[in-house]
């Protein structure tokens, strides 16, 4: 499985560039698509689904034209739109079956045992015979979750997945795909939870403003942050300083006053003990500092979806 | 590709999500639960719905059908627009949108969801009318329609309304403008465009023509899958742009090209129909407006009479395959030189030979010419023979009813039924004279001259051959010689004949000298029940029904059969004015409308049941032979002898199109003939005179509902064009029966005065039956009237023709009083009559005596006196008429006259008795004509040009727009609306207002006074003036007897402004108390010049009267 990515723009009809020239290879494997607000991602993700039709630019599915092959590519496509609240009239299990019917479970015994299986697998079994509209916003995830799912799709294109779900619902989320990964699959997932991406997906992509930002693995981003990442030791008075100063990753009250987690490039008039980056710290470090060397890219930031 | 898997996954879940929403549930529910009460209300005996309602299998759900579709369509505008909405809004419908799904199986899918509940729907409605009818009617079940008109009806109008619906949505994007835009279409449609272009944007078929006859089904299916098919078709259509408008990234370029080209193949479908439809019609009009074009060429060559007529016709499947001899005669007095027939366009001649071989014509659509080898001599014979083939163009029957009638719809409540004038189906076969379908000779209609129109009589002989089990009813005996192969030979010459053949049972009934049959499909004797218990006395009740009915009418019944032959529902027929006979009535036939529907008395079973409940009421007990008795003799009085006139008030609600089934025309119109080319309308005259002796007199409610009487309008009319002008003005087509029948009342009246009451009907009888199936010349009564009475017809003709001028009649002083002849109490009546103007006119007095029944119920009471006065011209006479009872109601009848209206009426309550008055029983002549007023008054009426109203007219935008126009408001008086009055002060006539020859008055709508009238007199000499108003009594037909006064509040008050010299006055006067006389309003000193009388519109009565003001000067 391998979707390839090459010049592909967006351009609203406001003029607002979207995509700008995004080229991009996805293998199988989970892939992680990060970037602030209005990067893009979301706009990227419907191209990827067929919902939208890119201004400029080729996507090709294992050699098959987006664009021209939507039958075959959307055969193979499960999505979770980062929106999925309101239902039309029908149970959890009757909207399940619907998607399912037109994900390929053409034959009905079938279909209503993968049914069953799939609400068992994301915990709405007892549910299944209530209203889909009056299920919680939790519940309505994870039904978003069993219709991305059904019908063993190829593409899984899941769009912050995990925003609503409780910590116990993350987890069971996370090892749902982790046991896909061991299938030939991509499995795209955009998020703003850096670690839901640290945790899984062994490639990600970095948008900003349309743009392309970063390829490659958490790893490698994380290492390339590395001599950057500090802990300072600061009491009430230097707190908002260094709020100013640098970006801040976490704060924690300590004995004399707060240990602040910060990246930077190098770190003047506050003494800290570099640590270890984690994914979180590179993101950061990396929108702040790479991208901000180039301020003419912010300009119009925000507002995409 | 399509996906049927897919499509059908998109309807299931489309149609669970439907089921489920409110809005759908409470529709569905209360459309059911509405229409169950609807089909309670017409088909369980608890309801009282007339026989048309319900008598024919198809009407049951045919109606239920129409109700629905006019609520879904409306509501599948809601529904259809609501799943783009849905889409639109539920963020969920993303990850339906992104599978493997092609647009058109989305789109095609949803669509199918909804119309299979829809549908639903609709099967729901018709088995709730299944049920109704199998269980709750004695009405037969036809499935097979229970399954065409959902086909028809419903879903060609979900289909457009779906497809209608969705591109708009996807066009405008927003559901409110989307509903308000198409529900207004709706409005529109329904309330003012479905009459134009031939009902063409009909898309609910509330006026396609879809009512069902067992004998031949729809009547025009492929006119009906035309039209319903420009809506399917246009749907599809629409739907199919909506794939491809859709927001959704199409699947495949396949699929996106075939939308592409179904969507366009499937709007040029629709479209290509609707010019199919319009052109079918205007064609038909071509058709006409050609044959017109020839008629009026062909119009004055001279014509052979016809003598005899062989025809032998085939009849097999959709054709007819003839052979007609024909022998005919020269009855001029010039050779004629070029033989002139007609015959149906739709006929293809085969050949045409004489005695000596083959001969050449030329035929121009109906017409055939053939160039006789040498010219016929005057009071020669010739012969032909004519052999053709083929089927009858209907649009080429009727060419000389206007456009505009004949695009009226045959409707009878909400069914609509195709106007059939013919039909050659494989199992039925109905051919009138109307069809064309033997060669007439000549060309008996010109549109520059309609009222010439002559009628000949030829004997006529035919013979049929149609397949084994069809029956044929002609004029003459059926002799059977052959399977399927029938002979007629009528015995008397007729002036057009006749055959309908069909699975027909006959029952039939010997009376005297006369055979009736009955010919019915099987299984339409829903009467039989009905006649059980008068098996044996239905010959006596004929009898006695023809006996009366001759009596009355003074003419005898020549034929040896009468057929009462019960035909499809769609034949339809047209009033000419020429004639009072429609096709409907053939010699010696009556072609009764299926299961006589059409028939006002025709539901027996409702009759049954009014008796049951009148007998409950009044304690009486009839057996069930009487009531069985009475029911016959009704059916027979309405539907044969009396006509519908009265009855079709009340039972035949809702039926726009008078029917006709009197057998009037046999006894005249068939059987004699009044030649008369200098007054065309001489004929007709006579024979409206006839019928009026026989038909039901209408009661004076019944011109209150219609407007202006017959004679009024005539009267109208007549003051302002002659009769021959009239003729001429198609603008006028709708008023010459009433002047016809007006203009014969006044012929034959005229003539029984000059001739005696007691001589002319003997005379006429003589004269006509002398002249039995042939026809008859004027000129040969005018000299039989000069040579046995010395009275000289045709001054009286030629004046009554073609005059200008008509009489007009005051009439005054009148004086009743009981008076001593002797020793008998008797009654003196006098008065004294004027007319006014220089031409000479009748008038007719009658009294009516005792208590006897309502004023202007019934017909001619045995307790009536009459008297018949001749007035010349400037004259004036005093009347005394002696009477040996009590007189209740003197009506005096100025026939054509300038009087409004022509017909008075006075009461008289208790006379007193008055000592020493001589008696007077006659006219004499006098010198002073009679006064209405004396020389110090001065009387301004709503006729002077001294009144003046004051209120602007305003019209509906949409009328405007779109040329509605209401023929109502440009006349000068209209009916009394009583339930309705006009906005506008607005002039009608009664015989209580005041008035010198035109008794009229305005009338409005009671309001808040800012209308108003004004009278407005020139005041001679200054001085005190005594001020009345003319208090016009106008009572309301049902409101008559007695209880009227109660109805007269106290606070009905008229608001007056009186002008004087010291100012203006507010008077009030109570109209409570006023009697129909002049009303003294009050005195005021008014200076020499002008003076004013205003009357507002205030009041606490439903409608404020404008009549008449009077200034008498004080002594």
């Amino acid at each position: 499985m391998q979707i390839t990515i090459e010049g592909l723009s967006q351009i609203y009809k406001n003029g607002k560039k979207a995509l700008d020239d995004v080229s991009l290879q996805i293998n199988h494997g989970m892939f992680g698509l990060l970037g602030p607000n209005g990067a893009g991602k979301t706009t990227l993700m419907r191209i990827l689904v067929t919902l939208m039709k890119p201004t400029k630019g080729i996507v090709k599915v294992n050699e098959l034209d987006l664009l021209k092959n939507r039958r075959e590519v959307r055969a193979m496509l499960g999505y979770l739109p980062q929106e999925f609240k309101f239902f039309s009239k029908l149970t959890t299990w009757e909207f399940l079956d619907y998607v399912a019917s037109l994900a390929g479970l053409t034959h009905g015994r079938q279909r209503k045992i993968a049914v069953d299986e799939m609400l068992e697998n994301v915990g709405l079994f007892e549910a299944r015979d209530r209203m889909a509209n009056k299920l919680s916003g939790g519940m309505k995830r994870r039904l978003g979750i069993a219709q991305a799912l059904i019908g063993d799709p190829k593409i899984i294109v899941v769009d912050e997945p995990t925003t609503g779900l409780d910590p116990e619902e993350r987890i069971r989320f996370r090892n749902l795909l982790a046991d896909l990964t061991q299938k030939d699959i991509i499995i795209i997932l955009s998020t703003h939870i850096v670690s839901d991406i640290s945790s899984t997906c062994t490639d990600m992509a970095l948008l900003n403003n349309g743009e392309l930002a970063y390829k490659g693995s958490p790893d490698d981003l994380v290492e390339s942050v590395k001599g950057h990442t500090f802990r300072i030791e600061a009491i009430d008075s230097e707190l908002e300083e260094i709020k100013q100063k640098y970006p801040v990753i976490a704060t924690l009250p300590a004995e004399n006053g707060w240990e602040v987690e910060i990246v930077a490039d190098e770190l003047k008039g506050f003494s800290g003990q570099e640590i270890e980056p984690n994914l979180e710290h590179a993101y950061v470090y990396f929108m702040d500092y790479k991208l901000h060397a180039n301020p003419d890219e912010f300009r119009g930031n925000g507002g995409t979806k | 590709m399509l996906s049927l898997y897919n499509i059908w996954n998109v309807a299931r879940i489309e149609t669970k999500t439907l089921l489920r929403s409110w809005f759908f549930r409470i529709f569905a529910i209360l459309s059911v639960v509405i229409l169950v009460f609807f089909n309670v209300g017409i088909l369980t005996k608890a309801g009282h719905s007339p026989w048309m309602f319900r008598g024919i299998p198809a009407s049951i759900p045919y109606m239920n059908l129409l109700m629905l579709n006019v609520v879904q369509a409306a509501i599948a505008v809601f529904l259809a627009s609501d799943f783009l909405k849905r889409d639109k809004k539920l963020d969920t419908t993303e990850v339906i949108y992104m599978r493997s799904l092609a647009n058109s199986d989305y789109v095609l899918g949803k669509t199918l969801g909804i119309l299979l509940v829809f549908m639903a729907l609709n099967v729901i409605v018709l088995l709730v009318a299944l049920i109704f009818n199998i269980f709750f009617t004695d009405v037969a079940l036809n499935f097979g329609v229970y399954l065409l008109y959902p086909l028809l009806i419903s879903l060609p109008t979900l289909v457009f309304i779906f497809g209608l619906s969705f591109l708009f949505m996807v066009t405008i994007q927003n559901q409110p403008v989307t509903f308000i835009v198409l529900l207004g279409y709706i409005a529109l449609t329904v309330f003012f465009l479905n009459q134009k272009f031939y009902h063409l944007l009909d898309y609910m078929s509330f006026y396609v023509p879809l009512m069902y006859s067992e004998f031949v089904g729809f009547g025009d299916l492929t006119n009906i899958l035309i039209h319903r098919g420009i809506y399917f078709f246009l749907g599809l259509g629409f739907i199919f742009l909506t794939i491809l408008m859709i927001k959704r990234l199409p699947q495949s370029v396949v699929m996106t090209n075939a939308s592409r080209f179904l969507a366009f193949l499937f709007i040029i479908v629709g479209l290509g129909l609707g010019v199919v439809y319009v052109l079918n019609f205007s064609s038909g009009k071509t058709l006409r407006s050609k044959m017109i074009t020839l008629d009026d060429r062909y119009f004055n060559e001279a014509k052979v009479s016809p003598v005899r007529t062989d025809l032998i016709l085939n009849h097999s499947g959709n054709e007819i395959t003839c052979s007609a001899g024909l022998l005919f005669k020269n009855e001029s007095n010039r050779p004629i030189t070029k033989y002139v027939f007609r015959l149906n366009p739709g006929l293809k001649i085969n050949r045409i030979s004489n005695s000596k071989g083959q001969i050449p014509f030329k035929r121009d659509i109906h017409i055939i010419e053939i160039q006789p080898v040498q010219p016929l001599a005057p009071r020669m014979l010739d012969s032909l023979q004519i052999d053709y083939r083929g089927t009858i163009d209907e649009r080429a029957c009727y060419v000389d009813v206007d456009e505009e009638t004949r695009e009226e719809p045959f409707r009878y409540f909400l069914f609509r039924v195709q106007k059939r004038y013919s039909f050659i189906e494989p199992d039925y076969l109905l051919l009138s004279p109307e069809a064309n379908w033997y060669p007439e000779s000549g060309i008996n209609y010109s549109a520059k001259h309609p009222e010439i129109h002559t009628q000949s009589f030829t004997k006529f002989s035919l013979t049929v051959k149609t397949q084994p089990g069809l029956i044929p009813v002609s004029q003459g005996k059926p002799v059977k010689t052959g399977d399927g192969e029938y002979k007629f030979a009528p015995e008397f010459p007729l002036p057009g004949l006749s055959l309908v053949a069909g699975k027909y049972v006959e029952k039939s009934i010997s009376v005297d000298s006369v055979d009736y049959h009955v010919y019915f499909l099987k299984g339409h004797d829903y009467f039989a029940p009905y006649l059980s218990e008068i098996d044996d006395t239905l010959a006596a009740l004929i009898r006695e029904n023809k006996k009366d009915y001759e009596v009355d009418l003074d003419l005898p019944y020549l034929y040896p059969d009468l057929n009462l032959v019960e035909t499809p529902i769609q034949l339809f027929s047209y009033k000419r004015f020429w004639t009072e006979a429609q096709e409907t009535v053939q010699p010696e036939m009556v072609l009764l409308p299926e299961l006589g529907i059409l028939l006002s008395s025709g539901d027996f079973k409702q009759f049954l049941s009014w008796q049951e409940r009148r007998q409950k009421r009044s304690n009486v007990v009839e057996t069930p032979r009487e009531i069985q008795s009475n029911m016959f003799q009704r059916f027979v009085r309405d539907t044969f002898l009396g006509g519908q006139g009265f009855n079709r008030f009340r039972g035949n609600v809702g039926l726009r199109t008078p029917v006709y089934y009197k057998i009037f025309p046999n006894y005249f119109t068939f059987v004699n003939y009044i030649d008369a080319p200098k007054w065309p309308i001489f004929n007709v005259a006579m024979e409206s005179y006839l019928s009026s002796k026989v038909s039901v007199k209408r009661s004076m409610g019944f011109r209150f509902n219609e407007g202006l009487s017959s004679q009024e309008k005539t009267n109208i009319e007549l003051s302002e064009k002659s009769l021959p002008e009239l003729l001429a003005d198609p603008d006028k087509k709708e008023v010459i029966p009433d002047i016809i029948k007006e203009k014969g009342a006044y012929l034959f009246t005229l003539l029984q005065s000059r001739l005696g009451e007691e001589k002319f009907p003997g005379f006429l009888s003589k004269i006509l039956s002398e002249n039995h199936f042939k026809s008859l010349n004027v000129d040969q009564i005018i000299s039989t009237l000069k040579k046995e009475f010395n009275f000289n017809l045709t001054p009286y003709v030629e004046n009554w023709y073609a005059s200008k001028k008509l009489p007009g009649f005051l009439i005054g002083d009148i004086k009743a009083n009981q008076v001593l002849d002797g020793e008998r109490t008797r009654y003196q009546v006098r008065f004294k009559i004027s007319n006014i103007e220089s031409v000479a006119g009748l008038v007719e007095v009658s009294f009516r005596m005792g208590g006897r029944g309502r004023f202007g119920m019934g017909g001619s009471s045995d307790n009536e006196v009459k008297r018949i006065i001749n007035m010349e011209g400037n004259q004036n006479k005093e009347i005394g008429i002696i009477l040996d009872y009590q007189p209740r109601v003197m009506t005096v009848n100025t026939f054509i006259s300038r009087n409004l209206p022509a017909t008075m009426t006075k009461m008289f309550i208790d006379l007193k008795l008055a000592k020493n008055v001589k008696l007077f029983d006659g006219e004499k002549i006098v010198d002073s004509p009679v006064e209405l007023q004396t020389p110090d008054e001065i009387i301004v009426d709503n006729e002077d040009p001294g009144f003046e109203t004051f209120s602007t007219t305003s019209e509906s935008f949409i009328k405007k727009l779109f040329k509605i126009s209401n023929s109502k408001d440009n006349k000068k008086y209209i009916g009394l609306t009583f339930w309705r009055p006009p906005k506008q002060w607005r002039a009608t006539i009664h015989a209580n207002f005041y008035g010198r020859l035109v008794k009229s008055g305005y009338f409005i709508r009671s309001g808040d006074g800012s209308k108003k009238v004004a009278w407005n007199a020139k005041i001679p000499t200054s001085g005190y003036y005594d001020i009345y108003y003319y208090a016009s009594k106008i009572s309301m037909p049902w409101m008559r007897r007695g209880g009227d006064k109660k109805r007269r509040p106290e606070s009905e008050q008229y608001h007056f402004k009186i002008y004087h010299d010291d100012g203006e006055d507010d008077t009030i006067l109570n109209m409570g108390n006023a009697e129909n006389d002049w009303v003294f309003l009050g005195s005021y000193y008014i200076s020499a010049g002008d003076a004013k009388v205003e009357l507002t519109n205030e009041s606490k009565a439903r409608i404020v009267y404008a009549d008449a003001v009077k200034w008498v000067k004080r002594q």
